[in-house]
């Protein structure tokens, strides 16, 4: 089936089969690989991107069940001349990215709610990142990262 | 390509149309937070349909003094809705307590109820208020009591084919003061291992008529009447609580005999019941 879908303020229409997760129709299709498909069952928060500004994971989401929405990946997150978002900058310069892995996912969930509440508190920092798992148990860096980037906005 | 096809219905009106000429097998999806979790899987072939974008079942509304909420209702907005934190606490609060935001964003009302899990949240409490549910299908709409659509041996009161639509709650005789309690293995995107909804009258001083509805112990919610009747008309006194205590074990220990989770869901739902009557009351206990 053909849908068309806004990917990081761009209008794409694109086939899709219909059993197709959005996290799989990011990375293989579109090549969008930030988005990892770490569990496919909700849990671990790597696929999170943004569907209509608000964080969901992609590996929970059919491929057309996007259509007509506006869908953003890590990729889509930078400022237009290729720098890094100031929340992007504010995970670099506090130590919040270990492996990796975890990262897209987690600005992500952050950028959604730094949009719907631009100065949480950390108990609300934390709450929102609930869903997002770091293996390498960076969390207290992270928060703090995502503190700064609060502060600084 | 997949013999599986989609559709998204944009209204409620082109739902009905779409099911009333489809002949084949019909599935439906919503949030997809359930229904895309291994070991389920979506059907390989028919029709499946999103209800996740039909704009009239999103949404809540009061008629006729009673509360309809669309099945398309997200649990994010359910736990954000002003006329729900204010009329139905417990049902904003076991929206706040499902999975977590990413989950909350998707996962709906509908779906957490046709999903007959017997851990769901959202079911117990739709249980407490006595919710009845409006279904569409190919043969039309339907009225269901909660009984009809979550029998109590488990399973589902749904047709194949058979969306729900909306669940309706009357708001006109409510008891008054509500809440929810839940415990997980964590505090987010946690499974309820148990969990309890207890709604009642309180006048400041003694308890009047109350429902108290436990999840996670049965295939569908289970009312605890001996637990409500401990209650019922008396005051928040020493003697209520132990009385209280006892019944609530009774009832686990009924639900769940020989089960290897008895022995701590027992002291569960003394603290989880607990915990319900220091906020209905609004104070420690």
């Amino acid at each position: 089936m053909r849908i068309a879908m806004k990917i990081n303020g761009v209008e794409r229409v694109e086939d899709v089969d219909p059993a197709q997760r959005l996290s799989t129709f990011l990375r293989e299709t579109l090549g969008l690989t930030g988005a990892k498909e770490g569990c496919r069952e909700g849990e671990c928060g790597a696929c999170t991107v943004l569907v209509e500004s608000r964080p969901v994971n992609s590996c929970l989401m059919l491929a057309f069940q996007a259509e007509g929405l506006a869908v953003e990946t890590i990729e889509g997150l930078g400022r237009s001349d290729g720098g890094l978002s100031p929340l992007q900058r504010a995970f670099l310069d506090r130590g919040a990215v270990q492996c990796g892995y975890c990262t897209p996912g987690m600005i992500m969930a952050a950028e959604g709610l730094l949009r719907a509440d631009p100065n949480p508190d950390e108990a609300t920092i934390r709450h929102a990142l609930a869903g997002n798992l770091c293996r390498c148990t960076g969390f207290h860096s992270i928060v703090e990262a995502v503190r700064a980037a609060a502060a600084a906005r | 390509m997949s013999p599986l096809e989609a559709a998204a219905p944009t209204d409620r009106a082109a739902l009905a149309a779409l099911l009333a000429q489809t002949r084949g097998a019909v599935a439906f999806i919503a949030g997809g937070t359930d229904i895309l979790v291994a070991p389920r899987s979506l059907p390989s072939a028919g029709l499946l349909v999103d209800l996740s974008r039909t704009r009239d079942l999103a949404g809540v509304v009061v008629e006729a003094d009673v509360l309809r909420i669309g099945a398309a209702t997200t649990l994010a907005a359910l736990a954000g809705h002003a006329l729900i934190r204010a009329r139905l606490p417990a049902l904003a609060e076991a929206a706040a307590l499902c999975g977590c935001v990413q989950i909350r964003n998707r996962a709906t009302l509908g779906g957490n109820v046709a999903t007959t899990s017997a851990a769901s949240d959202i079911t117990p409490v739709l249980a407490c208020f006595d919710a009845r549910f409006r279904t569409l299908s190919r043969h039309g709409e339907r009225l269901l009591t909660f009984d009809a659509l979550v029998p109590a041996a488990g399973g589902s009161g749904l047709a194949a084919g058979e969306a729900i639509v909306a669940a309706e709650i009357a708001l006109s005789g409510r008891l008054g003061r509500s809440a929810f309690a839940k415990l997980g293995p964590r505090d987010d995107l946690a499974i309820a291992r148990l969990n309890l909804t207890l709604e009642a009258e309180f006048d400041g001083a003694r308890f009047g008529a109350t429902r108290l509805i436990a999840g996670a112990v049965a295939p569908a919610p289970l009312r605890l009447a001996r637990a409500e009747a401990a209650l019922a008309g008396r005051t928040p006194d020493a003697a209520t609580l132990a009385d209280f205590d006892r019944a609530l074990i009774a009832e686990i220990e009924a639900a769940i005999p020989g089960r290897a989770s008895l022995g701590y869901k027992r002291r569960a739902a003394v603290g989880l019941g607990r915990d319900l009557l220091a906020r209905l009351i609004g104070s420690p206990l």
